[in-house]
């Protein structure tokens, strides 16, 4: 291990010159494992890009490139997704072998878990079969000596005729001597005899393989082993004859055989591997860490593991649903990006002037109420502009604003005495809160309040002496306005009303539906905080090793769904966004099980966002009701899921996945992966945002958003029993699915919802379609027409289900 | 290494010229069915239920080895009916020809799983052990082996009346997985499925028979340990892999 210690401290910069050797003809260096063995901690090392480190297997889908370090000369650093394999099985699998396909001829740092050498080594032998010049980099030397495992580094490195590094490379031990490795990469001596009737057919199959950057051997070997992912590649380079030719041969190889000729490849390189490992590997017994097998036990117990997998959802609930989705949510809104300003309700509604007379019963006397303009009121109902935002819901004031509310009477009334009372109703505390200004001699009375809490029910009352002339006053203006707060939205206002008049351009930007209101605003302030604590707390999850434990307990649920335990990341992704889970379906194995989840996502997984809503509603009117609502929508999601299952084409696919270590995670890396992960989510995300402001937009001034409301009116009230107000909040929830929620809740605060319509809506809007990010997702990930078909597919069981609760509570007399 | 012995392409079928006396046939109903008789109607039962051929013409090449006069007896006894130049097999002798492919078959798991011939190397014992095999000792052997359905190279072992009973009360010596208690541990025998993605990915994670696991535990799911690897997986895949059990004490 001498070699490992004088490599301590790597000095890259400094061994600029003597690494020259590499890419004198190759351009290209390919980092190759098998996944979980610290290639992407090496490729940082030896790019300085840190990139997405990953203890989950399958992870590292997309390929990180840098640039080698310390080198004039410019060599491309690739970091593969892991193989256990390189005739592949996965798509991660295909990747790494058809980087080594490519013309651009490449060498290959082989990264292998000291732990496991025999694993690393089939690699190797692989590697050795195409004549890849090849580095072997031995890493978690540390960990394998903790185990008990002792590898005679010397022997093994004459045995493979190659360079073998031992390496930490979490600690950065080992990489200045890999560095000075690089350019006495060769092809490694690991000449593996298959058996006799593989051999031959091998040697008929090379004679018509065209030349490649790989020799035609290996590839023989990978058509042998039936790799249907070479055929592309293949069929460009050779004759339909010869193509006939080879598949003729292969058939007939395999004809032998009724066990896949890819395992009988497999088990002789194993075999002869074992023979290698066996001499250069001793292996004391030591007692394995007893803490970690406890941890590991306990989390995939069948009872333990439940009562741990409760207590890390619940924390990660805590850290993104109260943590981000509250606190931060808050700040960012209401603090950094604010409000530009604007009416919640005025009267008259275009502030064009005209008088609203209102009667004071003659034989009221004392303190009468005399006007009331409050959300709802029928004379200005509440439509969607009020509950969008921008102007958005009550629900939505907030702490960090301040509101303006107003009032003009016709000053030729006798207003002496009259007070204007603004009365705010916090919604989650039940609270009540009242501000009072005297009107004036000129018949005007203004004052600002800032709210106590967070959601209120506002109106405006004009209490009066008792006494007024004629019996009636004028009121020529009335109306509560939100203050301009915060910055951003502020600012850019003031910039863009300084430089254009308040017309299409500054609606498209600024307005109720703009760019910049809705697009910049919801994907930065919103989705941006719940995004990234949901990836950090995903990534302390994936680096201590408990994800790949959470799949074991989620197995045999998810079998029913035709799924297996690896599809509980999308879905419990899906509690925090269903946008990202949507994106975060690729792990899956097959077609049809992304199909399914994305399917289910769009369906029925509620968002932190509409989840906070619906658990605060349904809780206030009881258990049975949140039961109800929960069951209902788990339900539709196990019968979609199994009914999907059955009748979709396509296979499930085994479950069968490597179980980690239990290790403490390293706070650099998950910070690093929380940052990439992050920056991706938003390069693939938010552009679908802005897309999504902008036809909302679109639709909106062109009609047709209230063309489709007319149209669903019907539906809205007939089937499932509710009030024609609450068409707009489905509406609504296409574009952020909380406000949609929230607009059901101020429903129910003008008592225009009983508890059991809350139910009957809840349940709708919950597996009502999908909000709009997540629908451009679904079109990119799946095409347009399988995403036409989810959403048909989900309005019509969101409005079927909803209209069978709706039917069944009433018949049977249920209203909670 | 092991020297593998080339086996050609006649060995899927199982067949060998046929060698040794008559003996006396105690699982068919008489007691006339020759060495190479067993043969043709071992092969004719591959061909004709494996292979899907409907009829076997007298010159077809996977019969090139036996004698001409064969079809003749297996006509006069009732075990074929002649169409020409073409074989059909009878109710009766399908049932032979298909006790000698399971008894090959099973002989030659028994060689490679138990015994630890090398693939290859057992083909000319299995060929020999067909024609004595009693039924009772078939039986034994099935059951001895876990009622495996799989020869080493993954042809099928047609059931036998054990295998349909699951008559499980002898003690195997190779068994799935899943019945081993956790914590136990066994030797992997033989991985008992053809199919490709389920033996490759078990290949990719180093699982291969002839490794030491460890049943680590079987609910929620199987999990499973080989070597530095843990694996997690289905009852089903788990059940697919044949282990031999580990005594505590002979374990290391």
């Amino acid at each position: 291990m001498s070699d490992e210690r004088a490599a301590d401290h790597p000095p890259p910069e400094a061994e600029e010159d003597r690494h020259q050797g590499v890419a004198t003809d190759e351009r290209r260096l390919l980092l190759i494992g098998n996944p979980n063995v610290g290639k992407s901690v090496v490729f940082s090392l030896l790019t300085g890009v840190y990139v997405v480190v990953s203890n989950y297997p399958g992870t590292t889908v997309e390929v990180s490139r840098g640039k080698l370090r310390g080198l004039r000369r410019e060599v491309e650093v690739v970091d593969t997704p892991g193989v256990n394999d390189l005739t592949p099985l996965s798509l991660d699998e295909m990747v790494t072998r058809d980087m080594l396909l490519e013309d651009q001829p490449a060498r290959v740092v082989q990264v292998i878990d000291a732990r496991n050498l025999e694993r690393g080594l089939s690699i190797t032998a692989e590697l050795a079969d195409m004549g890849v010049p090849v580095v072997v980099c031995l890493n978690m030397m540390d960990e394998a000596r903790r185990a008990g495992i002792e590898i005679d580094v010397a022997a093994l490195k004459e045995r493979l005729g190659v360079e073998v590094i031992p390496t930490v490379a979490v600690e950065r031990r080992g990489i200045a001597a890999l560095f000075r490795s690089l350019r006495d990469a060769r092809p490694a001596r690991l000449d593996v005899a298959y058996r006799p009737e593989i051999e031959a057919s091998a040697e008929l199959l090379e004679a018509l393989l065209p030349e490649a950057p790989i020799s035609r051997r290996s590839l023989a070997l990978m058509l042998l082993a039936e790799d249907a992912s070479l055929r592309g590649w293949l069929a460009e380079r050779v004759t339909p004859e010869q193509l006939e030719e080879i598949d003729r041969i292969v058939a007939e190889a395999q004809a032998d055989f009724q066990r896949p000729l890819s395992h009988l490849i497999a088990s002789t390189r194993r075999e002869q591997v074992e023979h290698l490992t066996d001499q250069v590997v001793t292996r004391r017994t030591v007692s394995s860490s007893r803490v970690r097998e406890t941890i590991s036990a306990a989390c995939m117990h069948p009872i333990l593991g439940l009562i741990v997998l409760l207590g890390v959802l619940y924390l990660v609930y805590l850290a993104v649903g109260k943590f981000a989705a509250g606190t931060v949510v808050d700040y960012l809104e209401g603090t950094v990006f604010g409000n530009a300003g604007g009416a919640l309700v005025a009267y008259p509604p275009d502030g064009a002037g005209g008088r609203w007379e209102f009667h004071v019963p003659a034989t009221e006397e004392a303190h009468g109420v005399a006007l009331t303009l409050r959300q709802g009121n029928p004379d200005q109902p509440a439509g969607l502009a009020s509950l969008l935002p921008g102007k958005p819901a009550p629900h939505f004031l907030r702490t960090e604003e301040s509101y303006r509310y107003y009032i003009r009477l016709d000053p030729a009334d006798d207003t002496a005495g009259m007070v204007l009372a603004c009365q705010l109703h916090y919604v989650e505390s039940a609270e009540s809160q009242l501000e009072l200004a005297r009107v004036g001699a000129d018949g005007t009375a203004e004052a600002v309040f800032t709210p106590r809490a967070r959601g209120a029910q506002y109106s405006l009352v004009l209490l009066g002496p008792g006494r007024t002339p004629k019996g009636r006053v004028k009121v020529l203006k009335a109306g509560i306005e939100r203050l301009p707060s915060g910055y951003v939205n502020p600012w850019l206002s003031s910039v863009l009303s300084t430089h254009m008049s308040r017309g299409f351009v500054y609606d498209l930007l600024m307005g109720d539906y703009g760019l910049i209101t809705i697009g910049v605003t919801y994907a930065v302030a919103l989705v941006l905080p719940i995004v990234a604590a949901f990836f950090f707390c995903f990534g302390l999850l994936e680096d201590s090793g408990y994800l790949a434990r959470l799949t074991v307990m989620a197995n045999s649920a998810f079998k029913v769904i035709g799924l297996n335990g690896k599809a509980v990341l999308p879905m419990v992704l899906g509690l925090g966004c269903d946008t990202m889970a949507t994106l975060a379906a690729r792990i899956l194995e097959t077609r049809k099980q992304r199909l399914i989840v994305t399917l289910l996502l769009a369906l029925g997984v509620p968002c932190s966002a509409q989840l906070g809503v619906l658990l605060g509603m349904l809780g206030e009117i009881g258990p049975a009701a949140l039961a109800t609502c929960l069951g209902v929508v788990l339900g539709q999601l196990v019968l979609v899921g199994y009914l999907a299952n059955r009748i979709l084409p396509g296979e499930e696919s085994d479950f069968i996945i490597e179980i980690p270590l239990i290790r403490l995670p390293r706070l650099r890396n998950i910070a690093a992966k929380t940052y990439y992960r992050v920056v991706w989510f938003l390069k693939e995300a938010v552009p679908f945002f802005m897309l999504g402001a902008l036809a909302l937009f679109l639709l909106d001034r062109l009609g047709v958003l209230a063309l489709i409301q007319d149209l669903s009116r019907p539906l809205v009230v007939h089937l499932l029993g509710l009030p024609q107000e609450a068409t707009p909040a489905f509406l609504v929830g296409f574009l952020r699915r909380d406000y949609g929620a929230a607009g059901l809740f101020d429903l129910r605060l003008e008592g225009l919802l009983t508890n059991l319509q809350t139910v009957v809506a809840m349940i709708t809007i919950t597996l009502f379609v999908p909000c709009v990010a997540q629908l451009f997702i679904i079109i990119k990930e799946q095409g347009l027409k399988r995403a036409a078909q989810i959403v048909s597919f989900v309005l019509v069981v969101a409005f079927a289900t909803g209209g069978l609760v709706n039917f069944a509570l009433r018949s049977l007399n249920v209203t909670f | 290494m092991a020297r593998r012995v080339r086996g050609g392409r006649r060995m899927g079928l199982g067949i060998r010229r046929p060698q040794g006396p008559h003996r006396p046939d105690d699982l068919g109903p008489t007691n006339r069915v020759t060495h190479v008789m067993e043969e043709m109607l071992q092969a004719l039962y591959v061909l004709t239920e494996e292979k899907g051929m409907e009829e076997v013409p007298r010159d077809a090449p996977e019969l090139s080895e036996l004698p001409q006069n064969v079809p003749d007896d297996l006509a006069a006894a009732d075990y074929i009916t002649l169409h020409g130049d073409r074989m059909r097999l009878t109710e009766l002798g399908r049932h032979l020809g298909r006790g000698v492919v399971r008894r090959h078959r099973l002989a030659e798991r028994l060689l490679t799983d138990v015994l630890d011939f090398d693939l290859g190397t057992e083909e000319e014992v299995a060929c020999e052990l067909e024609h004595i095999v009693s039924p009772e000792l078939t039986r034994a052997i099935c059951t001895l082996l876990g009622h495996p359905t799989t020869c080493p190279r993954g042809h099928p072992i047609p059931p036998g009346p054990c295998c349909a009973a699951h008559e499980r009360e002898l003690e195997t010596a190779v068994l799935p997985l899943t019945q081993m208690a956790p914590g136990e541990r066994g030797v992997i025998a033989h991985i008992s499925t053809v199919d490709r993605g389920r033996l490759d990915r078990l290949s990719g994670l180093g699982i291969f028979p002839g490794d030491e696991v460890m049943l680590v535990q079987k609910s929620p799911a199987c999990v499973i340990q080989a070597g530095e690897t843990t694996v997690a997986l289905d009852a089903d895949v788990a059940g697919d892999i044949r282990v031999r059990r580990l005594d505590v004490n002979d374990g290391e």
